[in-house]
């Protein structure tokens, strides 16, 4: 196990750690931002398909063992890594803007949040006053940010 | 966007994909299962560790709304904490005063004072009571406790007080243990003890003496209380002695009291004059 491969472990407990402790939080009529997903696209052009599975499929059980969810964002982001995996690669090969930075993260926290609906409407976990696709937007819209703001910060 | 077209190079992704979700729906499907359950309380016994110290931090702006409510809530209770004690003493003074009513063999009319003045040497007090009431220049004004001064100017509902603390008043008084007799007023410099002189020497007086009005002068009506002895000083070169008197009544907390309807003798007053025409 390589420097690099401890850091980015070490990194994305820190990332669930965040949403546990801090952006599940910070809702905003009930959006939430989720972090953790920023950081798996972040990581996804360092690693081979299968390892970044493995890593977004363990980081999102520890997720789901904070949130007390247990497999659904396991699910969920598994699903959402595997589907944007070769898009997110060839993009990053070139040096993005910042708005092809944020689309990027938009579309895929669109389809996190609309598997993570899907899987959690069977098993009820998905329980707001407000439609569910506002939480959808909003959430995207609110992780899409958040994504956004990270990528500014540590490029700085 | 570009999605990933199935190869057969690309089996082993596909598997380990499809594994990984068949684990994840199997992990949620099962999540009330006892092997689960168990994991499940260990997780929310690590959050609530990780979360314990930054709870204060969660709460910051509701402890804010919290303390802003509070605050007015306090301001809100110390103002109706403040009226019912100005409440309750004056419901003290007003029960004081309706018992000396009773007791006392004067006419009495009952006043509340209205305006103070009491930052100077001509002090001054208007009372809620004026002719109309019968109330007359040189009418003694007083509270259960004793002397407080005498009415000087009078209107129809109101009249004007010249209290003892005022550097022309002037009452005829005895010291009530010796019966000896003096003149009391204010040296116009302390606004807490009043001056009593012409008592001789020769008398002992000693502090905690009680002074009252005499009833001499034929302007107050004797055994009004005016206040206590505090020291005595022999003045040089004289036969007398100068009497400081701490007042029963507080000048300054005073708010209702009496007037004594007291009328001065004509006949001693018509004596007066006669006396004082032999001699010009």
């Amino acid at each position: 196990m390589n420097n690099q491969l401890i850091r980015h472990i070490l990194f994305g407990i820190f990332f669930v750690l965040l949403d546990v402790l801090f952006f599940q939080h910070l809702s905003i009529f009930s959006a939430t931002a989720d972090p953790l997903l920023c950081y798996l696209l972040w990581i996804i052009q360092k690693y081979e398909r299968v390892p970044i599975l493995i890593m977004t499929a363990s980081f999102a059980l520890l997720q789901d063992a904070f949130f007390d969810f247990w497999g659904i964002m396991m699910f969920s982001k598994t699903l959402t890594i595997f589907l944007v995996y070769t898009f997110v690669r060839r993009r990053s090969e070139a040096q993005l803007l910042l708005w092809q930075i944020f689309l990027i993260i938009f579309m895929s926290a669109f389809i996190h949040n609309i598997i993570l609906f899907v899987l959690s409407s069977f098993f009820i976990a998905f329980a707001t006053s407000y439609s569910p696709f506002a939480i959808i937007i909003g959430n995207t819209l609110y992780t899409a940010l958040i994504g956004l703001l990270i990528y500014i910060f540590k490029n700085r | 966007m570009q999605f990933r077209v199935f190869k057969v190079e690309n089996a082993t992704d596909y598997i380990v994909t499809a594994l990984i979700l068949v684990l994840a729906l199997a992990i949620a499907i099962n999540r009330h299962q006892d092997g689960l359950n168990t994991l499940r309380q260990i997780s929310i016994i690590v959050v609530s560790v990780l979360e314990e110290p930054l709870s204060n931090v969660r709460v910051y702006r509701q402890a804010l709304r919290t303390n802003t409510y509070l605050q007015e809530q306090n301001i809100l209770l110390q103002d109706e904490l403040s009226r019912l004690r100005s409440i309750e003493q004056e419901n003290n003074e007003l029960r004081k005063l309706l018992n000396y009513q009773t007791n006392s063999e004067f006419d009495l009319q009952p006043v509340r004072f209205v305006t103070k003045t009491l930052n100077g040497i001509n002090n001054t007090f208007t009372i809620n009571a004026g002719s109309n009431q019968g109330v007359d220049v040189g009418m003694p004004v007083i509270t259960s406790d004793g002397l407080v001064g005498k009415v000087i100017i009078t209107a129809p509902e109101y009249a004007q007080v010249m209290p003892y603390f005022n550097s022309l008043f002037r009452v005829s008084a005895r010291v009530q243990q010796t019966r000896s007799m003096g003149i009391v007023s204010w040296s116009g410099e302390d606004m807490s003890q009043l001056v009593m002189d012409f008592v001789p020497k020769t008398v002992p007086v000693d502090s905690g003496f009680v002074v009252e009005t005499s009833g001499f002068g034929n302007e107050f009506p004797g055994g009004i209380p005016i206040g206590t002895v505090l020291s005595t000083k022999e003045e040089e070169g004289k036969d007398t002695q100068k009497i400081y008197l701490s007042p029963f009544t507080s000048l300054s907390e005073v708010a209702e009291g009496f007037v004594i309807k007291f009328q001065p003798d004509s006949t001693l007053d018509s004596l007066s004059t006669q006396t004082q025409a032999l001699f010009r």
